[in-house]
């Protein structure tokens, strides 16, 4: 059977070895990270994301069509990210998707980044990063790089599905949640979360020039953080700001 | 009993609703610029507590000193220009679009007391607290 989300490769990868997901969620920290991500390394683009349950929308890029949900890099580190936001109908679909692909192309790893929302956003200076993981490979991964884990909460919307998925499959997906602005677009956050990608992958990415960016990518970012605020309206997102009903 | 035959019009109107639905948001959103004007729609988050509203806007690329607060029992009007235009060179068919400044005129969703306003501005954040207008009568709890 067909599978309703596909990944389209150019040129087929037969193993990866980290992948990073940034979407459009929370902050828009996961989008921006990985964008900054793949814009730092060069990183080319090497595939896309095909399905009818994204929404009908093409970019245009330096006057040629893109699919908005495209994947970058190589077989060391790839990355896939959305230039528009994941709707209800395609989270289940997509995270499956994305799950059996990362199992076939064996990814050690799958990195989700996102936002976690905080009520006092404005008073911090440098947001925390948390994490979460699958498995007891990442639990040690998260351990060695000193990235303290998300002890108790909740997580609602696509990286809460690609985390299901990979529980169920026995995929080691870590997901990293950086202290965010729940409404406006966060590039503070997205640093921050690019410096816990860097220490949890061995990386060195700068986030100098994304920070000095940091106003402007505010400013030419506001249309997206709303249609994103109004997509994951639907998904209950704002459970995850939620007390929990009982510890155990 | 016979059904009445459906009306051209009918169809028409029933293919609307059904376009409008399916891509409500997409096309139908009201968009967050004005080319005419330069201006930039900012966004916004109300709260609601018990006593007062809390309204953010989100004004990066803005100096605090420029900001323009005007509040009314049920509207607040925000202007800010920015501290360069913002310039959209390639984008669309509308080339060399530039904007100067943020600006946004927010219904209130309860009455609330100007004179009781505060705002501050920190890291690009406006925020604003509004307490609510509180009139009635006491009621004796017995």
């Amino acid at each position: 059977m067909l599978e309703e989300i596909q990944i389209i490769e150019d040129t087929p990868l037969s193993s990866v070895k980290y992948c990073l997901v940034g979407m459009p969620d929370t902050g828009l920290t996961g989008m921006i990270a990985v964008s900054h991500i793949v814009h730092a390394l060069n990183l080319p683009e090497i595939g896309h994301v095909e399905s009818d349950l994204l929404p009908p929308v093409m970019v245009i890029h330096q006057g040629n069509p893109k699919v908005p949900m495209r994947l970058f890099g190589d077989s060391k580190l790839a990355a896939l990210t959305s230039e528009t936001p994941i709707n209800l109908a395609a989270v289940g679909p997509l995270s499956r998707g994305l799950v059996n692909w990362a199992l076939s192309r064996k990814v050690m790893v799958l990195v989700s980044i996102s936002g976690i929302a905080v009520q006092n956003r404005i008073e911090i200076e440098t947001p925390q990063v948390f994490g979460i993981s699958t498995t007891k490979r990442g639990r040690e991964m998260l351990e060695s790089s000193k990235i303290p884990v998300l002890e108790e909460g909740f997580m609602v919307g696509p990286h809460a599905m690609v985390l299901r998925e990979s529980l169920t499959k026995g995929l080691t997906n870590i997901v990293l949640l950086a202290q965010s602005h729940s409404q406006y677009p966060d590039p503070g956050a997205a640093a921050s979360a690019i410096s816990a990608v860097n220490k949890l992958l061995g990386l060195d990415v700068d986030v100098k020039e994304l920070l000095d960016e940091a106003e402007e990518i505010r400013v030419k970012t506001r249309e997206l953080m709303q249609r994103t605020a109004r997509s994951l309206q639907g998904m209950a997102k704002t459970q995850e700001q939620e007390l929990p009903a009982m510890y155990g | 009993m016979s059904r009445r035959p459906r009306r051209l019009i009918d169809i028409f109107d029933e293919l609307q609703r059904e376009f409008e639905e399916a891509f409500e948001g997409l096309f139908y959103g009201h968009s967050m610029w004005d080319s005419a004007t330069g201006r930039l729609e900012p966004l916004t988050d109300v709260t609601e507590t018990l006593d007062k509203l809390v309204v953010t806007v989100d004004l990066p690329m803005v100096r605090k000193e420029d900001i323009h607060l005007t509040v009314e029992e049920d509207y607040l009007k925000i202007e800010a220009p920015l501290e360069r235009c913002v310039k959209y060179e390639r984008w669309g068919i509308q080339r060399g679009c530039e904007f100067r400044s943020f600006y946004k005129i927010l219904k209130l969703p309860t009455k609330v007391n100007p004179e009781e306003a505060r705002a501050k501005f920190k890291s690009g954040v406006l925020s604003i607290e509004l307490p609510k207008t509180i009139k009635g009568h006491k009621i004796k709890v017995e």
